[in-house]
Parts: C-alpha cells; sequence; structure tokens
C-alpha cells in the first residue's frame, strides 16, 4: 500500500467553533492507483488532498506511507516527504509568476543535492515528455492557461513522486485544454503514475479507476457516470 | 539555492531594497550623528566641569602698557628681579595656582614646515622669514606654559612622554619641546629644533606629540585647540649672563606676569589670594596689575552651553520622534513586503522548503540589507566626516542584528502561526492574473 490514511479527522476553526471536516476518514491509496474524490464545494475535498501531501496535519487519526506510520514526524521530515513523493498540481498552477519555466520545472529538484547539469537534463527530458521543450526560457506569465498548467505538470514529475495530487487541475481551463491535460494524465496513468485527482467535473472523474465521494467526513464509494456529449 | 534566492529577491524587489536600504542607512546616520552630538556635549561639559567645578579662575594682568609706564619700569636697573620675583612669587604661592601662559610666534630653520603651522595662518596674516646669524628662520605658532598651567589642563601626549619636573628646570641652552598632533608627519620624537625665542637662538628637542584635539582655555578661546603648536615649557631662568640675556629673560617674564589666577570659589580664599597678590606686589615693587573678571571662559562657555541645552531637549524630542517613527516605518515596511511574498513562500514549502529554511531565507534578505547600510553608515560617518568612535558602531551593528531578529520573528509569526498552504488562496504573485 502507497499510503493509508486510518480514522482520520480534522477540525477547523469557524469563528469561536469548531467544524469537522474529516471524521474517522479512512482511505487507502495502491500503487499505480488513479482516484478521483468529488463532493461539494466546502467538503473537504481539498484538505484531504492537503493532509496527503504532508501540507497540512490533522487532530486524530493515523497516515502511513508505503506502511511507515508518518504521522508525528517532524517538519524536517514532512518537508523531505513532499520533495521526494509527492507531485502537486492545482487548479491556480501555482507557479512563481517572476521566473522562466526552467526556473519553474526546477524549483523542486534544486531543494535536493542534484548537479546543476542533471536539473538541467530532466527538465528539459520532461517538458519534450509535454511538448514544452521550445518554452523552456519563457517567463511563466508570457504562458496561457493550458501552457500553465503543463509547466505545474511538469515540476510535478520531475522530480519523480510518487503520487501526484491533483486539485481541480482543469478547473481554469476550456474545454479543448482540458482534453489535452486529460491525456497528459492518461499517458501518465500508463506509465504507473499513481494519482489523486479532486474535481467537480465527471469527465475529469471518469479518467480515473475510481471515484470517491466526499460527503459530511467520511469517503464513499461512487459509480461513473455515463456523460452527454458536450 | 540560499545565494540564487537571494540574487532573485534583490533582482525583483530593487526599488523597494534600494527604499528600505536608504532608510536603514539614514536611521543609522541619524543615530550615529545625535550619539557623537550627545557625547560632545557630555565630553566638553564634564570636561569642564571637572576643571572649574568649585573654582574661581581670575585673569591676571600689567598696567604697565598705558602711557610711559613700561618705560619708566624698564628702565629701573632692577626691574628684571622685580618682574622675576613677582613671577616666582605667583608660581609658588600657597593659596592660588597660578597659570602662565602665552601664545608666541617663534622662529624655526627647517624650510618644509606645513602651512598651517605658520603663524597667523588662521588670521591670513604672512610673518617674513627672518635671518639670524645667517639662518633664515620661518615664524609658526607656540604656545608657552608652566607647569602648573600643563597640569591644570590635564594634557597628555599620544607618543612620547608629558614633561616632568626636571623639564621645568632651566637646564642650558637646550628645552624639551611638546608637539601638537599635527606635527606627527614633520617631526619625530627626539628630532632637535633649532628655534629663535625672543630674539634668541634655543636649541630644542622633541620629546612628545600632544593628543588630537588637546586644548586649553586661553584668552578669548573657551577651546583653544593646540594641534599646530609647538609647546615650550615656562621656567625661572638661571641668573642672565650676558645684556641679550638679561634682556631675553624680562620679556619672557613680562610675558610670563599675564596668566590666570586659580583659586577655590569661596570668599575669604578669593581674598586671601587678593590680598598675598597685592603683598607680593608690594615686597617685588611690581604695582602695576589688575584682575579681569571672574571665570570669564566659564561664564562665555556657560552661556554657550545653556544655549545648546535648551537646543538639546529639542533635539532630543526631535530624535525620540524620529527614531519612533523609523522603526515603525522600517517594521512596517519589511512586514507588508513579506507579507506579499507568503503565497510564494507557499510555492517554496509545496516543492520541499522548510519552514525553517523560508524564515533563515528571510533574515537573510533583512540582514544583507541591513549589513549594506551598516556599511554605507561607517564609510560616512567614520571616514567621511570622522564621527562616532568603535563603541558606537558595535553597538549600532547589535542594534541592527537585534533588529533583523526582531524583524524576522514578526514576519515568521505568519508563516508560523497558519499553515502556509492557506496563502496559496491568497496569491498576490500570481493569482490576479491567472483566475
Amino acid at each position: 500500500m502507497l499510503i493509508e490514511l486510518h480514522k482520520i479527522t480534522k477540525r477547523v476553526k469557524n469563528g469561536n467553533k469548531d467544524k469537522i471536516i474529516l471524521k474517522n476518514l479512512d482511505f487507502k491509496i495502491d500503487y499505480g492507483d488513479s482516484i478521483a474524490i468529488k463532493g461539494r464545494s466546502g467538503s473537504g475535498k481539498s484538505t484531504l488532498l492537503n493532509i496527503l501531501g504532508g501540507l497540512l496535519s490533522f487532530e486524530d487519526g493515523q497516515m502511513f506511507f508505503e506502511g511507515k506510520n508518518i504521522t508525528k514526524t517532524s517538519l524536517n521530515e514532512r518537508a523531505k516527504y513532499r520533495k521526494h513523493h509527492i507531485g502537486f498540481v492545482t487548479q491556480q498552477f501555482h507557479l512563481l509568476e517572476d521566473r522562466n519555466v526552467f526556473e519553474n520545472v526546477s524549483l523542486p529538484l534544486q531543494y535536493d543535492n542534484i548537479s546543476s547539469n542533471e536539473i538541467k537534463e530532466r527538465v528539459k527530458n520532461v517538458l519534450c515528455e509535454l511538448n514544452m521543450e521550445e518554452f523552456i526560457k519563457q517567463p511563466i506569465s508570457n504562458l496561457s492557461g493550458g501552457e500553465k498548467q503543463r509547466i505545474a505538470i511538469a515540476r510535478a514529475i520531475v522530480k519523480k513522486p510518487s503520487i501526484i495530487l491533483a486539485d481541480e487541475p482543469t478547473g481554469s481551463l476550456d474545454e479543448n485544454t482540458e482534453e489535452d491535460i486529460l491525456n497528459i494524465f492518461d499517458n501518465l496513468k500508463k506509465q504507473g503514475m499513481t494519482f489523486v485527482i479532486v474535481t467537480h467535473n465527471d469527465a475529469v472523474a471518469n479518467h480515473c479507476e475510481r471515484i470517491y465521494e466526499l460527503y459530511q467526513g467520511h469517503l464513499k464509494e461512487a459509480v461513473k457516470k455515463s456523460l452527454r456529449k458536450r | 539555492m540560499i545565494f540564487k534566492e537571494l540574487c532573485i529577491y534583490f533582482k525583483k524587489y530593487k526599488f523597494i531594497t534600494s527604499i528600505i536600504y536608504l532608510q536603514i542607512t539614514l536611521f543609522l546616520i541619524l543615530l550615529g550623528a545625535f550619539y557623537s552630538f550627545f557625547d560632545a556635549l557630555n565630553y566638553n561639559e564634564d570636561g569642564m566641569k571637572d576643571i572649574y567645578e568649585g573654582k574661581a579662575v581670575y585673569q591676571l594682568i600689567d598696567n604697565y602698557c598705558e602711557g610711559d609706564k613700561f618705560e619708566e619700569f624698564i628702565s629701573h636697573p632692577d626691574a628684571l628681579e622685580r618682574i622675576r620675583d613677582f613671577y616666582v612669587g605667583l608660581d609658588t604661592a600657597d593659596h592660588f595656582k597660578y597659570l602662565a601662559i602665552s601664545d608666541q610666534r617663534i622662529g624655526i630653520n627647517k624650510k618644509n614646515i606645513p602651512q598651517i603651522m605658520s603663524a597667523g595662518y588662521e588670521q591670513g596674516k604672512e610673518y617674513p622669514d627672518s635671518k639670524i646669524n645667517g639662518q633664515t628662520y620661518k615664524f609658526i605658532k607656540s604656545v608657552q606654559l608652566n607647569q602648573q598651567a600643563f597640569n591644570f589642563f590635564k594634557l597628555d601626549v599620544s607618543h612620547g612622554r608629558i614633561w616632568t619636573n626636571e623639564d621645568f628646570k632651566d637646564q642650558g641652552n637646550t628645552i624639551p619641546v611638546l608637539l601638537g598632533d599635527s606635527y606627527k608627519n614633520v617631526y619625530e620624537i627626539g628630532d632637535e629644533l633649532n628655534i629663535s625665542y625672543i630674539g634668541k637662538e634655543i636649541n630644542a628637542k622633541v620629546i612628545g606629540f600632544l593628543k588630537s584635539n588637546s586644548k586649553i582655555f586661553y584668552n578669548e578661546d573657551t577651546e583653544f585647540y593646540l594641534d599646530r603648536y609647538i609647546l615650550l615649557p615656562f621656567f625661572k631662568y638661571n641668573d642672565p649672563v650676558s645684556k641679550e640675556d638679561s634682556n631675553f629673560q624680562f620679556f619672557s617674564y613680562y610675558m610670563l606676569i599675564n596668566g590666570y589666577v586659580v583659586t577655590d570659589n569661596e570668599t575669604p580664599k578669593i581674598r586671601n589670594m587678593m590680598e598675598e597678590i597685592e603683598v607680593l606686589s608690594q615686597i617685588t615693587s611690581f604695582k602695576e596689575y589688575s584682575f579681569i573678571g571672574a571665570n570669564p571662559h566659564l561664564k562665555q562657555y556657560h552661556c554657550l552651553m545653556m544655549t545648546i541645552q535648551e537646543n538639546s531637549k529639542l533635539v532630543k524630542c526631535f530624535f525620540m520622534i524620529s527614531t519612533g517613527l523609523n522603526l515603525f516605518l522600517l517594521s512596517l515596511l519589511l512586514y507588508l513586503q513579506q507579507k506579499r511574498r507568503l503565497s510564494s513562500y507557499a510555492i517554496h514549502y509545496m516543492q520541499g522548503a522548510t519552514k525553517f529554511s523560508i524564515i533563515r531565507q528571510q533574515w537573510l534578505e533583512i540582514s544583507i540589507i541591513m549589513l549594506l547600510s551598516f556599511i554605507t553608515y561607517f564609510i560616512i560617518l567614520d571616514q567621511i566626516f570622522k564621527l562616532g568612535n568603535y563603541k558606537l558602531h558595535g553597538i549600532l551593528f547589535m542594534l541592527l542584528f537585534i533588529m533583523s531578529l526582531i524583524l524576522s520573528c514578526i514576519s515568521s509569526y505568519q508563516l508560523l502561526h497558519r499553515p502556509l498552504v492557506y496563502y496559496l488562496s491568497n496569491n498576490e504573485e500570481m493569482g490576479d492574473r491567472i483566475c
């Protein structure tokens, strides 16, 4: 098992009151899984994703990564976990606008002791894979939404993570671009990459093998919906 | 990684970084200048108090310059004995101190003396060189002091030695001289000088250099700086051996009896002093003398100090306000600067940075600006304006270090008190243009 959440409870402050976002939640992700998580706004999808990515802590429960309990690891250990195992893709891309494509894609590698030659090689390769090699010196601010999302995906996969956590990866894109991005995810899936995608979009969810719905702090497996042609 | 991030930061935020740099530099210069001002004020006040506290200082002058009195006095066969005995009486009195001070131009047969040492330089006067016994003498500034005056002003040397009791005794033709600080590059200790003093050729030997900015109170000056002067000791001469020597001694003593009388500032002691001088005058038949005011320099100085003290309250007020305002603005600028970068930090955090590495990065950014400011401040204040001292620079460096820690803590508070991931939605660096 790649990641396992066991009876996770997450509360957030809502004024003076605590609001329970996740309640005794169990969740298992195996190697090569592609999982979609759906749910209403505010249901806790992004919170769950952030917990999986080691960005948020939780009050109760346990978290295991490759069988190792990482519930109470230090901040440094958690940073290492994010650095080596997690690739993030988000709706708003979260790229550094003041830097170029190379600097953004190479960012996670900069935190590792990797030689600059190897960094260059790996960034080139990953950009080639996504047909973005000619953009390598372009400033991020010059790119379209779809191009930015490709760069965000390149940044996520350049470090060869164990899992990609994507939060509404096509939420800001038009239909054609969405299709392009989903094709990239499909290709990565074929290569054996593990995914968890948070989405409202049934079309996106249907690209995954398993779909879960987050409702009142619990995860329930859902069935794939057939889609009308848009 | 850290170096690269620092370069990107300074490149991207050139304008705001320059503003912060300028503000810190100005703040340091302001602090340094105020410190130096108050330090100098206290030093002068303390120095003055140290010398004048509980004392009364009277200026003693002879009245022989009126009409034919001088001719009459000098024509008397025992004029030299009278004036010498009067001086010796003053110098050895029990009830008061007698400070004999006289500035006099002297000739020196060395050509490459800097112009600033020339007699009359400050007044724009030029004295032509004179020829004595085939030698050319250039006129330079000198001050003669008796031992009591030298001790009273607590003069000290930076190199060599000060005068001892033996130096104030007539030991033949070589006299030990002290040089002002500006003479350091002209002479060395042990150098022998050939000087012409009141028409007499005298050999002198350099025994020390006065500390920089050494000063005495003399004539109209509350701060009579000695840096450009040669100091000669005043002493009681051996019996004259010739008519020339006799004239030399007479004029030398004549300058000596115009000095300052110092006693405790108590009416009976002042009365005793005046009575003693009157008795001395009667005994030695040196009758034409008078006192000019009490504590002339102190009064003059007090007026100045009172004005400065009054203004210093205003200056202190301005100093406090500007310091507070500067600190507030600086904190606000740095706080806002870091706040707008939280989303960028959050991206780094997502990609594997730790909060500690982000805080360290922030501290380095602040510290480098502060270090550059400190270097600029040091060059301007210490190297150019020659203000402050190493103690002040050390204090300000420590202050900056503490400020950098405090400001980093203020900025870090935002990073520590809530998960960084929350700042991703509030994205200054990318959000507006994307959504």
